[in-house]
């Protein structure tokens, strides 16, 4: 059974190995093509954790104000 | 207090960039931004974008784009570090000095591959990365899906170099959504949720071939009920929204560490709400103490709050880029600097909105402004004929 390290303990890096480097030159004005890439993510987290030991959210301070937004002109710098 | 020097939308007037997802990082006047879909740059400090062939990056090493685009400026070695997440659920660093960002238009690159299976689980893909830096490593964190989180390290002087890279990695073989944590300095850190009610913080220091661990206890996160209503849109962090409650944002500025996640309105197998509206859940921790200093919730009674990231600028001072919105309020993207006198949170982006962010929202140390950071947000908007996306890039500093 594989060791469980504990707080504190040391634990040894690992390594994965070298990478090459490649040197790229891209098509120049590129226009990316907008795709639908929702199914290619994960929509929930795949592992399920736990609550743990429950305790109390005391105190959550002052609510915060938004100071909105007023020009909608979205060009404006 | 708040003040924001430039705010672009990239997807009006001289610019015409639709997407989502969004990171950025800045040196000097170039900006090298990155989307779901695209990337792009800017030689004017962030005016006008042109597009660059991310793509093009992928396909270079055999495969395609997917998502999950990161950036950032390592100012060491004077170069910007991108990661582009691929179909085949590996990575492609690719780096530049802004020098040669702007002498190609952004079509010259040294780039790498990362192969997921690398990293101990034979076929593993990768999903959700993150980027940050210390003093002498580059560190990149990302899921082996369904399996472990994983914190990898690359030396700053072989990426200045461009020379061969060799990986060091950490395993956090109990944990999932590791983040890495911004301006690490000597050591870098990493933090996940064990659970609702503790944080894991991993310190790996930069000499050393080892790291550790230790734990600290929080309030229990709300996680459930997440949606809300909103006046122009369908509901804002909705089931199909992707939100969830692990870590988005986590930097250090001193000896304190900032990590930041989504909180809902209720905790699971309580049975009443805690809060209104969902909010931003923020531990300080104590690196030295290696406790927990101080909890700060950013939340109203009126809306909600979500997607929030950190960084920390050469002042120590700890931005945040978020989001908020529902009840009487069209999501927007917003920007604060948490720390010092007279904190306030600013809106970027006005007018009716479908929703705003996501899993991607950022926000970088500007350079060499030691006072400014630099964040992205989008908002999407509805038209007469299709759903578009404004991408945002906003500098700003207290």
């Amino acid at each position: 059974m594989e060791h469980e390290p504990e707080d504190g303990e040391r634990v040894e890096a690992e390594e994965a190995g070298a990478l090459e480097p490649v040197l790229v030159t891209l098509e120049e004005e590129f226009q990316p093509e907008a795709h639908d890439d929702s199914d290619l993510e994960e929509n929930a987290n795949p592992i399920d954790l736990p609550i743990g030991d429950y305790q109390e959210i005391e105190p959550v301070g002052d609510p915060v104000e938004v100071e909105e937004h007023r020009d909608d002109d979205q060009t404006a710098r | 207090m708040t003040t924001i020097k430039q705010r672009v939308d990239l997807n009006t007037g001289a610019n015409s960039i639709d997407g989502w997802e969004t990171n950025g990082a800045r040196a000097r006047d170039v900006v090298v931004y990155t989307g779901n879909w695209f990337a792009a740059w800017s030689a004017d400090g962030g005016n006008t974008f042109r597009t660059i062939d991310a793509d093009g990056m992928c396909r270079r090493h055999g495969q395609s784009l997917c998502c999950d685009q990161v950036v950032t400026y390592v100012p060491k070695i004077n170069t910007f570090c991108w990661i582009l997440q691929t179909n085949e659920g590996d990575y492609v660093l690719a780096v530049a000095s802004p020098e040669d960002v702007a002498t190609s238009s952004g079509t010259r690159w040294t780039s790498y591959l990362i192969p997921a299976g690398r990293f101990g689980v034979e076929g593993a893909k990768a999903d959700y990365p993150e980027v940050s830096y210390g003093d002498n490593f580059l560190y990149l964190t990302f899921n082996l899906i369904g399996k472990y989180s994983i914190g990898l390290r690359l030396k700053l002087g072989e990426i200045a170099e461009r020379a061969t890279l060799h990986m060091e990695y950490l395993a956090a073989k109990n944990n999932y959504w590791l983040r890495p944590v911004q301006a690490t300095g000597s050591s870098g850190y990493f933090v996940a949720q064990n659970s609702a009610s503790a944080l894991r913080v991993f310190r790996w220091g930069e000499p050393d071939h080892w790291f550790s661990w230790f734990d600290v206890k929080i309030p229990t996160i709300p996680t459930e009920e997440f949606a809300v209503k909103t006046p122009s849109g369908p509901e804002w962090l909705g089931s199909t929204s992707k939100v969830d409650w692990h870590i988005y944002g986590a930097t250090r500025a001193n000896r304190f560490l900032w990590a930041a996640w989504n909180g809902a309105r209720r905790v699971a197998d309580q049975k009443q709400n805690r809060f209104a509206y969902p909010h931003i859940g923020i531990a300080v921790i104590d690196l030295q103490a290696r406790a927990l200093a101080e909890m700060q919730y950013i939340w109203n009674p009126e809306h909600g709050f979500a997607w929030p990231a950190l960084a920390t600028n050469a002042r120590n001072e700890v931005g945040l880029s978020f989001c908020w919105g529902g009840n009487r309020w069209d999501p927007q993207h917003g920007v604060a600097v948490l720390t010092g006198p007279g904190r306030s949170f600013l809106a970027t982006t006005s007018g009716p909105t479908n929703g705003a962010g996501g899993h991607y929202i950022s926000i970088r140390s500007a350079w060499p402004d030691e006072a400014r950071f630099d964040a992205t947000g989008f908002v999407q908007r509805q038209t007469p004929t299709a759903a578009v996306n404004n991408p945002q890039y906003v500098s700003f500093n207290s």
